[in-house]
C-alpha cells in the first residue's frame, strides 16, 4: 500500500459515494489511477464493501441484540458460524477471543423477535449456551464514528 | 445491572431521532435499500434496471428515504488488518452507578473506536474498537478499571468477523 492508495481510502471513507473522478482531483493523479489503485484494493480485499447506513427504527425495528454464544464442547465452531450466516436479521458474527466462543449483532423489532431469535440459536446443534445484551440504538449497521476513525488514520502501516 | 427505568432515561446518549411518523416503504423502496446495503456505490443505471423502473425514479426514490430519514449515510469498509489495526475487539462494561458519561469520554479519547451503545442484559455498555496492539487494550482496561462505578470489565476478540448485512430482513411499511 502506498501513499496514494491510503489518501483513496480516506476520501472513500469521507465519503463511500464519491466519483473517481473527484478523488482524482482532490489527490492530483488521473481518475484512471484512481480506478485502477481502487480496483486492484477491491481484489486484495483492503477495502471491503460499502454501505449505506440506515436508521432502523424507521422501518419497524427497536432496537439490536448483542448475542454471546458458548460453542458445546467438542464441536466446530465454524458450524454455529455457518448456521448464524444463515439466520435473519443477524447482520454481523464473528468467533472471539475471550469469554464466549461467538458474538452475533441482530436488528430486532420486539420483544417476540428477540425470543424466536434466541430460541432459533438455541436450537443450533453446537450451540450449548446464549447470552444476550439489548440496545435501543438503530443505527444500521453502526453509528458514525467509523468514518472518524478511518479518516483520522494518516499514515501507511 | 441497571433497571429498565435507567435505559430509558439515557436516550440522549443514542443517537436516534425523534420518533417521527412511521414512512411508507413499498416493494421498489426496499429493493433498492437491499441494492445499496450490498453496495452504496452502486450506480443507478444499474438500480433502475434491477427495479425495472427509470434512473430518475430511483433518484427520487432516494432522495425520498433520505428525507424521511431512514438512509441516513453511508460508510466504506476497509480490511483494518493493513492498516495496522490488528486486533477488533468489543468490551462489554457493567457499572453499578451512573458513571456512563465518564466512561465514554475516556473510551472516546483512548480508543479508536467502531461504535457503543448502551445496553441491558449482559452489559451495560458495550463498545466496539479497532487496537493496534495488545498493550493498547491493555492499557485501555487499566484506564477503565480506575473508573469508580465500574463492576466488570469484558473484552473479547474478533477472530473472524463477518459481515451478512443482506441478512437483513427488511419489508414494504404502509402508512
Amino acid at each position: 500500500m502506498d501513499e496514494i492508495d491510503l489518501q483513496i481510502i480516506k476520501e472513500l471513507t469521507r465519503n463511500p459515494q464519491i466519483s473517481f473522478l473527484k478523488i482524482a482531483k482532490k489527490i492530483g493523479v488521473s481518475p484512471i489511477t484512481v480506478q485502477r489503485k481502487h480496483t486492484k484494493m477491491k481484489e486484495e480485499r483492503t477495502l471491503l464493501q460499502s454501505s449505506i447506513t440506515i436508521d432502523l427504527s424507521q422501518l419497524g425495528y427497536n432496537g439490536k441484540a448483542y448475542i454471546m454464544i458458548t460453542n458445546a464442547p467438542n464441536q466446530e465452531r465454524t458450524t454455529t458460524m455457518e448456521a448464524l450466516r444463515q439466520m435473519q436479521d443477524v447482520f454481523i458474527c464473528t468467533e472471539i477471543l475471550g469469554n464466549f466462543d461467538l458474538l452475533a449483532i441482530a436488528a430486532v423489532k420486539n420483544l417476540r423477535s428477540i425470543i424466536c431469535l434466541v430460541n432459533s440459536i438455541r436450537k443450533i446443534p453446537s450451540v450449548d449456551r446464549v447470552e444476550i445484551a439489548l440496545t435501543a440504538d438503530t443505527a444500521f449497521p453502526v453509528s458514525r464514528d467509523f468514518n472518524t476513525l478511518l479518516s483520522n488514520i494518516n499514515e501507511c502501516p | 445491572m441497571q433497571t429498565a427505568a435507567y435505559l430509558f432515561n439515557r436516550d440522549k446518549l443514542i443517537t436516534r431521532p425523534t420518533m417521527t411518523h412511521r414512512v411508507e416503504i413499498d416493494e421498489i423502496d426496499v429493493k433498492i435499500l437491499r441494492e445499496l446495503i450490498k453496495d452504496a456505490r452502486k450506480r443507478l443505471k444499474d438500480i433502475a434496471k434491477d427495479c425495472g423502473i427509470s434512473s430518475t425514479a430511483v433518484f427520487n426514490r432516494i432522495k425520498r428515504l433520505k428525507t424521511a430519514g431512514v438512509i441516513t449515510g453511508a460508510v466504506q469498509y476497509v480490511n483494518m488488518e493493513r492498516l495496522g489495526y490488528l486486533f477488533p475487539a468489543s468490551i462489554g462494561i457493567s457499572l453499578n452507578s451512573n458513571q456512563e458519561p465518564q466512561v465514554i469520554r475516556i473510551i472516546k479519547e483512548r480508543a479508536n473506536l467502531i461504535a457503543f451503545a448502551p445496553s441491558i442484559g449482559k452489559s451495560d455498555l458495550t463498545i466496539f474498537l479497532v487496537a493496534k496492539s495488545m498493550n493498547e487494550l491493555d492499557y485501555l482496561k487499566q484506564q477503565l478499571k480506575k473508573e469508580a462505578g465500574i463492576e466488570r470489565i469484558t473484552i473479547d476478540l474478533w477472530t473472524t468477523p463477518c459481515l451478512n448485512f443482506e441478512n437483513l430482513n427488511l419489508q414494504p411499511i404502509r402508512a
